[in-house]
């Protein structure tokens, strides 16, 4: 008697692969489209496809890849006929899983290598650079480890649940639901908790959601140098190779984790929503909660004209609790496939619901003080100050630093006058009225803390605000265009206006030394005086696109000059013969 | 061969199996039987690994099943709603079987290929379900199994498969020793084939006998009193009716005592009557609150 006790059984595998060969050769052909094939189109270089595709088309390949491949090879645990057939077999349940695991994994691997072999080779005959062929070997460690992670995911989603259909809905919810609930908090924080804003839209809980994060910081770097005015490829490598890393290990210990579930799995539980009745409870609150949020962004939806109403604070939490109480009972629904789920439950839905009032209390009322906590300047190692219409300021120097505090604690004191500005997207473009300002505090232990208020231009914070925009570190800062390149490196520059009279905009390449006059007699001075309010793209038609060059740098500046810029208006008559408020001719 | 020790298993609260025990000796034919919802299809599930019980032990030849690979690849289990994977033929789903349980007597299945008469390379889904359940049992008996566990095997087969299919059965329990647990309504058939009885309600064995034992212990008698007779007393009768003054009596005990006893009440005519399954059954259930009932509409 032959024995069939391995780690995993041919029968079953070759069972998969003959079953699944359509998601395998449709995942084949999109990756032969999107890749080797697409190189060869004209235009299309092998580094700048392989950098395409990393960034975002792997991602979604190998995201939606995954949860096909999952509901394929673990299909048969959602279906009573099925499990009562694959449970009956001489076989361990530990072998059961090995050899769906190993249909899912090993052929998209194998599809992947003879992707990139599709691609090495003809770069191998063709005397392709070694960068490209590098970028290959990088595209194919990255699809894969991509896949894995996501199969990870895939696996435990599918143990969890014993239903086919809610299989894809969890993986989805699964792979995004820190990010969106990270979001809605925000939106909730910052609807209550003056100041509160995120650090450039860093969002802390992102990495528990990998498509999101992945999505964000996949990318192929390729290094250039700037030789002789030319961009010449000097290295490529992966952005975040620990980040990939821990993907995949944590995929990989997710298909551990899904075993030992799966060997104390219930077969009579398939076909419910949740076939492990221990994680029911966590999902039915957990759905509760994520509706609860859900129910604010209806009320941000449909009546964020209110939130300025005193009775708002009530009306986010009546809507918190709606949401509770939909989720809660939704969600016992679902589990027991039943609508008569009202009866004895009512225990846990009063509790949630009082923890969402609390919880709009706690925000409204600043229970953490989060609005009023300010770093002190010694924690501080620099501080950005940015607003809508200037350039981003960075500072370093103590006296600077307690300057922001200073206008940070005066605009707090004054919150309830600037509660009152309304800074908003809606806002005519011609209004300039208030100023939004983000203030971010980088502290010497490497985090990071921003608040976002609203000011208008007739209140004392914003004089505050004014004098930290021209204070000395400021206007050295803004003269090196806040990029090290001061008027002397100036190599080459460009400006491009607005000719009214032609319609059109019209560029102009100024010599080094014009350049540097400009920015220090001209724009320097219009700046100081507070003439030179900001990019206000209003009725002017001058608006000066700037190119700087140097050596080693290279950036974009963009100036709207506004009538009240005296400086800069004579200075573009006497020396380029731009009249930006009238019609005029160009001098070169 | 298979013992069943104490087992209970609950679903959402509702006890399907309680404390239930049952042995299956080794080269018998066991029918298990009982009304709808008794848990016969359950207790199945328990014996061919697909559930595990809350409490209780389930062994085949002396070991668990559960998860057992060794235990499980001598059994071969025919369920009443046949699986296969979509898209299969007859022979994939041969093979599958084939690659999966450590014997499948090749032979044996190309020699069976003319009693079924099903065409190899056609797909299962394309066969009625009498046809899908020739060809379960096709695959089935060429695995040569030690323990064959059927739920319904016979239910939408012709009467001429059946006697075939029931011929298969029997000769391989005549020659290898096998032990047959078979599950289904259809008293009537059993009664031809099977040597062991357990009748199930409610979770629980109610009884478990050798058919022979059973026939033995309950009798059915036809008499007739002589005017202002009365039948003795401390006799346990399961059911009675008339029909003027014929009297037909279910009496559980021996045929002969009980013959003895009823001489006694000097009938003006006694007849003892073989009981059939599907009587014992019916009686046998009656003290259980499922007799059957008159409905009146």
């Amino acid at each position: 008697m032959k024995s069939k006790t391995s780690f995993f059984n041919p029968g079953l595998i070759k069972s998969n692969l003959r079953r699944f060969w359509p998601l395998f050769a449709a995942y084949a052909l999109v990756l032969l489209l999107t890749l080797p094939i697409y190189t060869t189109i004209p235009g299309n270089s092998v580094i700048n496809t392989i950098h395409g595709h990393i960034q975002t088309a792997s991602v979604f390949i190998t995201f939606f890849m995954a949860i096909a491949m999952a509901m394929a090879v673990y299909g048969f645990m959602y279906n009573q006929r099925s499990c009562g057939l694959i449970s009956s077999l001489p076989l361990k349940r530990s072998t059961v899983f090995a050899s769906a695991v190993f249909s899912g994994v090993i052929p998209v691997f194998a599809i992947n290598l003879l992707t990139a072999l599709a691609v090495f080779i003809p770069l191998l005959v063709g005397g392709g650079t070694a960068f490209e062929i590098e970028s290959v070997c990088i595209w194919l460690a990255v699809t894969s480890m991509q896949y894995l992670t996501f199969f990870g995911i895939a696996t435990v989603v599918a143990v969890i649940t014993g239903n086919i259909v809610a299989l894809p809905v969890m993986y989805i919810i699964f792979n995004f639901l820190s990010s969106g609930i990270e979001e809605i908090l925000r939106g909730i924080f910052s609807e209550f908790i003056f100041g509160y804003t995120v650090h450039r839209n860093v969002y802390k809980g992102t990495f528990l959601s990998p498509a999101v994060y992945l999505l964000d910081r996949s990318e192929l770097h390729v290094q250039y140098e700037y030789i002789a005015y030319e961009n010449v490829i000097t290295g490529v490598s992966f952005s975040n190779w620990p980040m990939l890393t821990g993907y995949a290990l944590a995929g990989a210990a997710l298909i551990v984790i899904s075993l030992l579930l799966f060997r104390r799995r219930r077969m009579e539980n398939c076909g419910d929503v949740i076939a492990i009745p221990a994680l029911r409870p966590i999902f039915k609150y957990g759905v509760a909660v994520c509706s609860a949020l859900l129910g604010s962004v209806i009320l941000g939806i449909f009546f964020s004209p209110l939130s300025d109403n005193s009775l708002y604070p009530a009306l986010y939490a009546v809507f918190l609790i709606i949401g509770a109480f939909i989720g809660y009972f939704g969600s016992d629904m679902l589990m027991k496939k039943s609508f008569r789920v009202f009866k004895g439950s009512w225990p846990g839905v009063i509790v949630l619901s009082a923890l969402c009032a609390v919880f709009i209390w706690s925000c409204t009322a600043d229970f953490f003080g989060i609005a009023s906590d300010l770093p002190e300047t010694e924690e501080i190692s620099c501080v950005e100050v940015s607003s809508d219409y200037f350039f981003p300021l960075e500072l370093r120097q103590e006296a600077s630093l307690q300057q922001v505090l200073e206008l940070n604690r005066s605009i707090i004191e004054n919150k309830q006058e600037h509660l009152r500005t309304l800074v908003t997207d809606y806002v005519p473009y011609d209004d300039f009225s208030a100023h939004s300002i983000t203030i971010t505090y980088n502290l010497k232990n490497g985090s990071s803390t921003s608040r976002l208020y609203s000011i208008s231009n007739e209140s004392k914070d914003y004089r505050l605000y004014r004098e930290v925009l021209t204070c000395d570190e400021s206007y050295d800062y803004y003269l090196s265009f806040g990029n090290g390149i001061m008027p002397e490196d100036i190599d080459f520059f460009w400006i491009n206006y607005y000719d009214s009279s032609e319609d059109c905009f019209t560029g102009l390449e100024i010599d080094k030394a014009l350049a540097g006059d400009f920015w220090s007699n001209a724009f320097a001075p219009d700046f100081l005086n507070g003439s030179y309010t900001g990019n206000n793209f209003s009725e002017t038609p001058c608006t000066l696109e700037i190119e700087l060059r140097s050596a080693s740098n290279r950036d974009y500046i963009c100036i709207t000059i506004n009538p009240d810029c005296e400086n800069m208006i004579s200075w573009l008559e006497d020396n380029l013969g731009i009249s930006p408020f009238k019609l005029s001719e160009t001098k070169m | 061969m298979i013992e069943v020790r104490h087992i209970t298993k609950k679903f959402s609260g509702f006890k399907a199996l309680d404390n239930l025990t049952m042995t299956v000796p080794q080269g018998s034919v066991y029918s298990l039987v009982g009304p709808n919802g008794a848990g016969k299809s359950t207790l199945i599930r328990h014996l061919t690994g697909i559930y595990t019980p809350d409490e209780g032990e389930i062994f085949i030849g002396g070991k668990p099943v559960f998860d057992n690979p060794e235990v499980k690849s001598r059994v071969a289990y025919i369920p009443d709603d046949i699986f296969f994977f979509s898209n299969a033929t007859v022979k994939e789903t041969a093979d599958f079987y084939r690659s999966v349980y450590p014997v499948f007597d090749d032979s044996r299945f190309k020699k069976l290929e003319e009693v079924f008469r099903l065409d190899p390379k056609q797909q299962m889904r394309r066969l009625s379900k009498g046809m899908q359940k020739q060809a379960a049992f096709w695959i089935a008996v060429s695995l040569r199994p030690e323990v064959l566990i059927l739920d319904e095997p016979v239910d939408g087969l012709d009467p001429v498969m059946r006697r075939q299919i029931w011929s298969l059965i029997l000769s391989d329990v005549a020659e290898n020793g096998t032990t047959v647990l078979v599950s289904s309504h259809n008293l009537r058939e059993l009664e031809d084939v099977c040597d062991h009885v357990g009748i199930m309600n409610r979770g629980s064995l109610l009884l478990e006998r050798s058919l022979s034992e059973l026939q033995g212990s309950v009798v059915k008698v036809q008499l007739a009193l002589p005017d202002g007779g009365e039948l003795p007393e401390g006799m346990d009768i399961l059911h009675a009716s008339s029909i003027g003054r014929l009297k037909t009596l279910i009496i559980r005990g021996e045929a002969e005592e009980i013959s003895v006893r009823l001489a006694a009440a000097s009938p003006l005519f006694s007849d003892i009557l073989p009981l059939s399954l599907e009587e014992i059954f019916i009686y046998e259930l009656g003290g259980t609150e499922y007799e059957v009932k008159d409905i009146i509409l």
